[in-house]
């Protein structure tokens, strides 16, 4: 009798394991993993820096960046009161980006590399600079 | 205990009809269905590294100071400091304004390159298609007009890192101002101490720290960077000590 009670625990454990296996197994197979959310964070937006009161973000053109044709877009961020001052080796231009801090503009470019040095001053004379290097070509590779 | 014996065979075959029965769900496939399926997962391969390949190599110009060459290797610094590796084979063309016969051996150090290429973005190399000797960039310099020699057409520039350029302004130097909004056409008679400036220009071989102007841009609606320094910096001034005694330098005595 107290050995037929052993055994009957020792099923009653086993039945209990592979029914706890079983559901653990359903369980997993219907669990999904959200890919899209799986990636590093980033911040959005980069930190101010607590030192200059201006910053300078340039969208377009991407650095080393070969173009398809000789005229280029220039835009990009700053802050709302600055002057954006555009240089190419050859010609220069300066306007005022908008209420939003977005300015644009199209530079013309000469065949192979071109300097582009995009500079953005406060009223107050703080400034930041960006530089890209921006080629066309005719050549296909 | 026979009920109890018979109860543990009757679930280990259960157990075993299960495993059996889920194995069975999985259909065993025909051999044209396993050739199809073969070739299916090759093109799919096919296509998948077609597309990483695409998007691991792309189309790049880079512009830098010589820092060494090899036969099939260049190594350029950049506009940034920033050290860049280019390679070389049998399908790069090489160009100069100086040279027809210009190729990989008349490469030298410290000289200018525009290199455009196939860039990997994994080995972070430039395969070179078109290699050109450029001509060295011209200096961009902003700062305040610290002084000005009417006499001598020249003016002084104070620099954001304390530094100071003395620009000659020629006849062929295209002055400008910004004004209200507007890039207006300026000259020399029209530009005021203190006031904050651009100077595009060429440095001077024998003079490292004169240029010679091609444009001038004049900010006058600009203050001059609270990191341009317009106080006097010429290390022979003595400066007054409102007592009319003139400052001379302590010298320590010695300590031997």
């Amino acid at each position: 009798m107290k050995q037929e009670r052993v055994i009957l625990s020792f099923i009653t454990v086993l039945i209990g394991l592979v029914v706890a296996g079983i559901a653990f197994y359903f369980y997993q197979s219907t669990k999904t993993v959200n890919t899209t959310q799986s990636g590093r964070l980033e911040n959005p937006s980069p930190t101010p820096s607590e030192k200059s009161p201006i910053f300078l973000q340039v969208f377009e053109p991407k650095n080393e960046q070969i173009a398809d044709g000789k005229t280029i877009r220039v835009s990009g961020k700053t802050v709302a009161d600055a002057t954006v001052v555009i240089l190419t080796k050859e010609t220069e231009e300066i306007i005022e980006p908008s209420s939003e801090g977005d300015f644009s503009t199209t530079v013309q470019i000469d065949d192979g590399i071109n300097y582009i040095k995009i500079q953005a001053f406060l009223p107050t004379g703080e400034t930041q600079t960006v530089q890209r290097i921006v080629a066309y070509t005719t050549e296909d590779f | 205990m026979k009920k109890l014996f018979l109860t543990l065979i009757f679930l280990i075959l259960l157990s075993v009809r299960i495993d059996n029965a889920s194995a069975l769900t999985t259909k065993t496939p025909t051999p044209t269905e396993s050739v199809l399926q073969q070739q299916v997962d090759e093109l799919k391969s096919k296509i998948a590294s077609k597309v990483a390949e695409l998007n691991l190599v792309e189309k790049r110009a880079f512009f830098g100071t010589v820092t060494d060459v090899s036969d099939t290797q260049i190594t350029l610094k950049d506009i940034g400091g920033n050290t860049k590796f280019v390679d070389v084979d049998e399908l790069t063309k090489f160009s100069s304004a100086n040279s027809k016969s210009f190729g990989i051996s008349d490469i030298e150090n410290n000289m200018t390159l525009g290199v455009l290429g196939l860039y990997n973005k994994q080995s972070r190399r430039l395969l070179a298609r078109v290699v050109n000797e450029e001509n060295k960039l011209p200096q961009f310099i902003y700062g305040a007009v610290y002084s000005l020699d009417s006499k001598e057409f020249t003016i002084t520039v104070a620099k954001e890192n304390g530094a100071r350029n003395v620009v000659d302004i020629e006849t062929v130097t295209k002055t400008f101002s910004y004004e209200e909004g507007k890039l207006v056409k300026s000259g020399f008679s029209q530009i005021k101490g203190t006031e904050s400036i651009i100077v595009i220009g060429f440095l001077d071989d024998d003079d490292k720290k004169t240029i010679t102007a091609s444009r001038i841009i004049l900010l006058p609606e600009i203050m001059a960077g609270p990191d341009i320094d317009l106080g006097p910096q010429d290390e022979d001034l003595v400066p007054s000590t409102g007592s009319g005694k003139k400052l001379t330098p302590i010298k320590q005595p010695s300590t031997k």
